[in-house]
């Protein structure tokens, strides 16, 4: 039987057209992201996508900024897991706005969450935002947010091999952290190795070693951050080679 | 496992593109750096195309070198096909 029309032909005949479309796949999301971006540069708003596996210490990090960084600048962070409140608790608790996002069975933030998002948490002009993204170093690596600069964060507890087994993560990072310094002593995490891998896939990119848990070389961070607001970071952040 | 969002936004641009038409087989194209595994594509493409009009398309995926991800065409039943 027909299917259109239910007339009793046989849809022996049935034939059919190819209509070319050639769009990429993530044009939905990538076009929200641009909205997203255009309308935080207009309100001066810098936007960073943090990213790293579970525990890396990426709200460790903002925390700390939070507490360091309050009496210069506005700080809020949208704060994206599966489940819980526990990191926006946590990041309200240093003294900064916070909204959660909770991604269910979802794996990593898309733009269409953090433009929502930002309805929400409406940041005041100037503001410097954060995203935390959900502990994962491969989807989130996929999705523009609209952000200013990817930072990849990473803890010598994980192993230094980590840029070859997550190359898309690392090939598209305007810093990465390595946090937990203060416990290099107590593992092989071998810093030049780690170094090479990750310049490897992003060519230039700056490796930054600190301890939130100590502060040691946080300066640096907050340096990062500065230049990303001043527009001298973020995807031209790539040429300034390593400290 | 971010196929699942990618093929939920294929799904997407092509019902936008095709109204309501019977989808017969939709083309992708994935690069090798994509980032994107064709393999659990074509599985998330079955479940996600059910109840929709793309329900039992098929799946064409070019598999090509590079970091392209984008939908290349879409194979539809000719409207005037009950004569
Ligand atoms: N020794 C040490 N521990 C740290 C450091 N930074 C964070 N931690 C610890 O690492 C653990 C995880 O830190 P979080 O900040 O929750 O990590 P996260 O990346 O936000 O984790 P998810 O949001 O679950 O992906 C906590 O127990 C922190 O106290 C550090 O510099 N040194
Ligand atoms: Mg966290």
């Amino acid at each position: 039987m027909c299917l259109t029309c239910g007339c009793g032909d046989a849809p022996a005949t049935e034939t059919t057209e190819t209509v070319l479309v050639e769009e990429r796949l993530l044009a939905k999301n990538d076009r929200l992201a641009e909205h997203v971006r255009d309308s935080l540069a207009a309100r001066e708003i810098t936007a960073l996508n943090l990213m790293s596996s579970p525990g890396a210490g990426k709200t460790s990090l903002l925390e700390r900024t939070v507490a360091d960084l309050a009496w210069r600048h506005t700080v809020c962070v949208i704060e994206g897991d599966q489940e819980t409140s526990f990191d926006a608790d946590r990041i309200r608790r240093a003294g900064a706005r916070a909204v959660q996002v909770n991604t269910g069975a979802g794996c990593h933030l898309d733009a269409a969450m953090v433009h929502r998002a930002l309805h929400e948490l409406d940041p005041p002009t100037g503001a410097l935002l954060f995203v935390e993204n959900v502990g994962n170093l491969v989807c989130p690596a996929l999705f523009d947010l609209g952000e200013r600069a990817k930072v990849v964060v990473v803890s010598v507890t994980e192993g230094d091999d980590k840029p070859l087994k997550y190359p898309h993560m690392f090939g598209v990072a305007d810093l990465v952290v390595v946090n937990k310094t203060d416990l290099l002593p107590y593992v092989d995490f071998d810093l030049a190795r780690f170094e090479e891998q990750a310049r490897a896939l992003r060519p230039g990119v700056e490796v930054l070693p600190l301890s939130v848990r100590t502060g040691e070389n946080v300066e640096h961070w907050y340096a990062f951050l500065e230049d990303v607001a001043a527009e001298r970071g973020g995807a031209a952040h790539g040429a300034r080679v390593g400290t | 496992m971010h196929e699942l969002a990618i093929t939920e936004s294929l799904v997407d641009l092509v019902a936008e593109r095709t109204v309501g038409r019977r989808v017969v087989a939709v083309t992708v194209r994935v690069g090798d750096a994509s980032g994107v595994v064709p393999e659990a594509m074509a599985f998330c493409f079955d479940v996600v195309a059910a109840e929709t009009p793309l329900a039992g398309a098929a799946l064409v995926v070019e598999e090509c070198a590079g970091d392209d991800l984008a939908l290349v065409s879409v194979e539809l039943v000719r409207e005037e096909s009950c004569a």
